[in-house]
């Protein structure tokens, strides 16, 4: 007995002290947070490239941290990934550019004030949708904002805690942060574009029939949709002035007024803007009641248009101010608003430039020249040049101008007939069929009478159909779904194989845009263009391509993880990923002018040829021009040619002819298209023209690597029976064996 | 020991169920790999439908196979000696208990590690298809060691307890099945707080997801090594009480 006392009294004492023991070292180690990243490219550690960007920084960023008070258990572990991650930059970038304080569930950090305000805790729990049967679960957001940004920048990818966690976060933050009833939108909602939308409109005008009017739009909620309307600014804006409101009621009824023209009583909507489930889940049978009146349609676009409107004054985009290393005629940026033919977009885009540069008008077709001093020619779909105009061009590229081509009409919506949506203009990722095995359907586009692709192709630009196609001549083009054109080799789109986003039918010249050589990947806003490298080598420029940014970032990431391409970040801007690739990168094998498809824009540069002594062509009436050519007075000098085909090169029409007669589809919301506009512009201008630093992001940015093709059947039950069957087969045969040996063994000593 | 540990690799690899259980394990873990967690994951998309070529299903399912199959491996261990009678002739050995607990233990370890060389085709698979990344899979398997290695530790602990096998076995699948789903409710807990904290730190699914994700963090291998060296100690203690009896 005694023993045993003492035995149990020993016992207990090692199981405490080890026990103390294992929790030390463990608040040890959990405190000391050492790891090793096993993952190739480092995927779960800060690149150096973006530390340095931090360090870079003469400003100080401010970081705003917010998590949801009931995680999801998949982000158990989220919280303390994104401060690990947040703890790491700060570590990185040093504590003048960057600080963080780890321990506040959200904090604000202000460098320049050297102060850390630490804001009230924010937790949200989920708020229950009219229904009850849904619930709208805000999980986090991470916006890191700096001065230099255009606007508040969020790095989502920091917060891939691990590739499994990736996935998770991404389909939630970025797709499926609210959770609404599958809706469906009917004809009266084309007018609204596609990607990011309105998911859910509740609304009832008279405000009699709204519970959903008591969900309140918390901080945190808005946060995020102001995350997503970063990620999409083409067809979302929040204001943040909204943040503190728990209805929309004053401003919904100052949007009616002006839409209707009328004061009505005010209309009490609770707007839900998402990214996403619709866009999973169009398609299937669901309704769009709450909208199916033309009043609720009207509020909504009028709201979107509002609240954009009010975002654009929270923006900070850059302006000449900003950007001291330019010199005074570097940032003068030419357009020419009655260039060739007149357009309600170039005022458009006249009034977007001069938002963020310096802008003068151009009247070569009065002129008959191109002024001195000037820093870039903005084209904006030039019809049919006259031969003076394009000698002008010819001249000014080759004394060193930048020219600045967009070649299609800005305005131009595409619609497919499933939805009536509208794809954006500035990135096309969110358009998307959500049929998959619906049949292929038709999209007219038709070519204009332009001048422009003739000089292209001097230059090594070959345009195929041409630069610019209008509505007069009709071609239909083919436009397939996904998985209708070649089945089999469709890239797989890691969203879609989320079953959330799904793959968008944008119709080219040459009918083949889901056809293209890269990897088959379903790049969209395609467009005709072609580098002739023979000829860029004959001229000695070299060239660059541009896929459309930043949505499609996210279709060419598995690209730019295989070694095709390169995603590179603005360096300066923090803006999301802008897509370029090098035409032809020996390190990587990347080659990309086989891929034509997935080239919307090209730049090339060096000294554009031009003989100073060839005389100006006769004016198109036939006057005498003034000029007898450049002469000894010309300077050759390195010039930069940007041409943009955007997918607005197209003008649309649907099976039903809808664009004709039709006021613009987005009518009323200017605003959508012009920060669309001024977004691809601007970073357009940036990054070609006064040549923004860029830096390279690791070589690795998705979590997972995919197999490029669809397995075959054969290959299943291959890989299916070796792992299912060969080690179970295996350990049978073993075990077999060593019980005839038993038994034989047996017999024998029985014998 | 060394004797003690062949004794069991003999006593596993002599019996039908050891076999089995080898072989069920591989077909288990695949079959939730390719079909099951991947239908979860991607709504009703197989692994091969993903295209994801990475083990990311297969770690996924691992913990929840892990926690009802470790107590599988360990649950005879004790009970049997227990039940057989032959417990009172092992107290003869002249080793110490934590030897006899060691001796098991690594046995249960070599049978853990061979069944996971029966996942082996899987990895190849990736690797045949273009898409091996050793680092993460490296890490996986390092952690279905550590996480497995966790789970025996709990089960041989549950085993010394009883002479009950399924009693045993019911009882480490309980705690290593808590352990598992731990992550999931941590939610439960809040997302701040000691017990918030508490709750997820003995998430063990948690920790063998970093691990599956390439990423070796010293408090990851440190909470496993912990978990197994406590209840290894337990089970010495425990075995080294039944003397006194």
């Amino acid at each position: 007995m005694k023993r045993s006392r003492a035995f149990k009294q020993r016992a207990t004492l090692i199981v405490l002290l080890l026990g103390a023991t294992l929790v030390a070292l463990n608040a040890l180690a959990f405190r000391v947070d050492a790891g090793i990243d096993l993952t190739p490219n480092y995927r779960h550690s800060v690149s150096d490239d973006v530390t340095a960007l931090f360090k870079r920084f003469n400003t100080p960023m401010r970081v705003e941290y917010y998590v949801s008070a009931s995680l999801p258990p998949a982000f158990a572990g989220l919280e303390r990934e994104v401060v690990r991650r947040l703890s790491a930059i700060a570590d990185g970038a040093g504590a003048d550019a960057f600080a963080f304080e780890p321990s506040r569930d959200v904090v604000r950090l202000d460098d320049s004030a050297k102060t850390i305000e630490t804001l009230k805790s924010l937790k949200i729990p989920p708020v229950a949708l009219p229904s009850g049967a849904e619930t709208v679960y805000f999980y986090s957001a991470l916006k890191i904002t700096h001065a230099a940004a255009r606007e508040p920048v969020v790095i989502p990818r920091i917060l891939s805690a691990a590739s499994m966690q990736y996935d998770l976060i991404s389909k939630a933050l970025r797709l499926s942060m609210l959770k609404v009833q599958p809706a469906t939108p009917d004809d009266t909602f084309r007018g609204l574009r596609s990607g990011v939308r309105f998911v859910y409109v509740y609304g009832d005008m008279n405000g009699d029939e709204m519970p959903s009017a008591k969900i309140h739009v918390r901080d945190g909620v808005w946060a995020e949709l102001e995350r997503i309307q970063q990620l999409n600014p083409a067809y979302i804006s929040v204001s943040k002035e909204l943040a503190g409101k728990s209805r929309f009621t004053p401003r919904l009824k100052r949007v009616q007024d002006i839409t209707s023209g009328e004061s009505g009583s005010a209309p009490e909507s609770i707007i839900y803007f998402s990214s996403v489930v619709a866009i999973g889940q169009f398609g299937e049978e669901s309704s769009f009641d709450q909208i199916k009146n033309t009043e609720g349609l009207a509020t909504l676009l009028a709201g979107g248009a509002w609240a954009l409107g009010a975002a654009r004054e929270k923006v900070g985009f850059f302006t000449p101010s900003q950007r001291p290393e330019l010199s005074e005629p570097e940032q003068k940026v030419l357009y020419s608003p009655r260039y060739g033919n007149s357009m309600p977009e170039d005022r458009a885009t006249s009034i977007s430039l001069a938002l963020d540069y310096i802008t003068t008008g151009v009247m070569i077709d009065f002129d008959h020249t191109i002024p001195q001093g000037l820093g870039v020619l903005v084209l904006v779909r030039p019809g049919a040049l006259n031969p003076r105009q394009l000698y002008e061009i010819r001249a000014f590229l080759a004394r060193g101008g930048h020219v600045l081509l967009i070649g299609g009409e800005w305005h131009t919506p595409l619609i497919d007939r499933y939805f009536g949506i509208n794809p954006a203009s500035t990135s096309l990722a969110d358009v998307w069929l959500p049929n998959q095995s619906g049949p292929s359907f038709t999209l007219r586009a038709q070519r204009m009478k332009e001048t422009m692709s003739g000089l292209l192709k001097d230059y090594g630009v070959e345009t195929e159909a041409g630069i610019l196609l209008s509505q007069r001549q009709s071609v239909p083009y083919r436009v397939y779904g996904p998985g209708q054109t070649t089945p089999g080799q469709l890239y797989p789109d890691p969203i879609r194989q989320n079953g959330v986003l799904g793959i968008v039918p944008y119709a080219t010249p040459t009918g083949h845009l889901l056809t293209s050589d890269v990897n088959k990947l379903p790049l969209r806003g395609a467009s005709p263009l072609k580098l002739d490298e023979t000829r860029l080598k004959t001229l000695g420029l070299s060239a660059q391509v541009l896929f459309k940014a930043p949505g499609d970032a996210e279709l060419l990431r598995p690209l730019h993880d295989t070694g095709r391409i390169t995603l590179n970040y603005r360096a300066t801007t923090m803006s999301p990923l802008d897509v370029l690739a090098p035409k032809r990168d020996n390190d990587t094998g990347v080659e990309l002018v086989s891929a034509p498809d997935a080239i919307v824009g090209v730049l090339i540069e060096g000294q554009f040829p031009f003989d100073p002594n060839e005389p100006p062509p006769t004016l198109p009436d036939g006057r005498i021009p003034y000029s007898p050519g450049m002469g000894s007075a010309f300077t050759p000098k390195p010039g930069k040619l940007v041409v943009i085909s955007s997918p607005d090169l197209f003008e649309v029409t649907d099976v039903r002819g809808w664009r004709q007669g039709e006021p613009p589809l987005v009518g009323g919301s200017d605003q959508l298209e012009e920060s669309s506009r001024r977004r691809l512009l601007a970073n357009v201008l940036d990054a070609f023209i006064f040549g923004e630093e860029l830096v390279r992001v690791r070589g690795s940015t998705t979590p997972v690597p995919h197999r490029l093709d669809e397995w075959t059947l054969d290959e299943i039950r291959l890989w299916c029976g070796l792992v299912l069957g060969l080690a179970p087969a295996a350990v049978l045969v073993a075990g077999g064996i060593v019980f005839l040996r038993r038994r034989k063994r047996h017999v024998q000593a029985t014998i | 020991m060394i004797s003690v540990l062949r004794r069991e690799l003999l006593a596993f690899f002599t019996s039908a169920a050891g076999y089995v259980l080898m072989a069920v394990f591989p077909v288990a873990m695949g079959l939730l790999a390719l079909f099951v967690f991947p239908a979860v994951l991607e709504r009703g998309a197989s692994w091969f439908h993903t295209k994801e070529l990475t083990m990311r299903s297969f770690f996924l399912a691992f913990p929840w196979v892990a926690a009802a199959v470790m107590p599988a491996i360990a649950m005879r261990s004790w009970a049997e000696e227990y039940r057989g009678n032959t417990f009172q002739l092992l107290l003869t050995l002249p080793a110490p208990s934590w030897r006899l607990v060691a001796g098991k233990y690594l046995a249960s370890v070599a049978v853990l590690c061979l069944m996971l060389l029966t996942t082996g085709v899987f990895p190849v698979m990736i690797a045949a298809n273009g898409g091996w990344e050793g680092g993460p899979i490296f890490g996986g398997y390092l952690g279905c060691l550590l996480l497995g290695s966790g789970y025996l530790a709990i089960g041989m602990f549950a085993s010394s307890l009883t002479s009950n096998q399924l009693g045993a076995y019911m009882a480490a699948l309980l705690a290593c099945g808590t352990l598992t789903a731990l992550g999931s409710f941590a939610g439960l807990a809040g997302s701040s707080g000691a017990l918030s904290s508490m709750v997820r730190f003995m998430a063990a699914g948690d920790h063998f997801n970093l691990l599956a994700a390439g990423y070796l963090k010293l408090e990851t291998v440190t909470f496993f090594i912990s978990m197994a060296a406590f209840f290894l100690m337990l089970t010495a203690l425990g075995v080294e009480g039944r003397r006194y009896r």
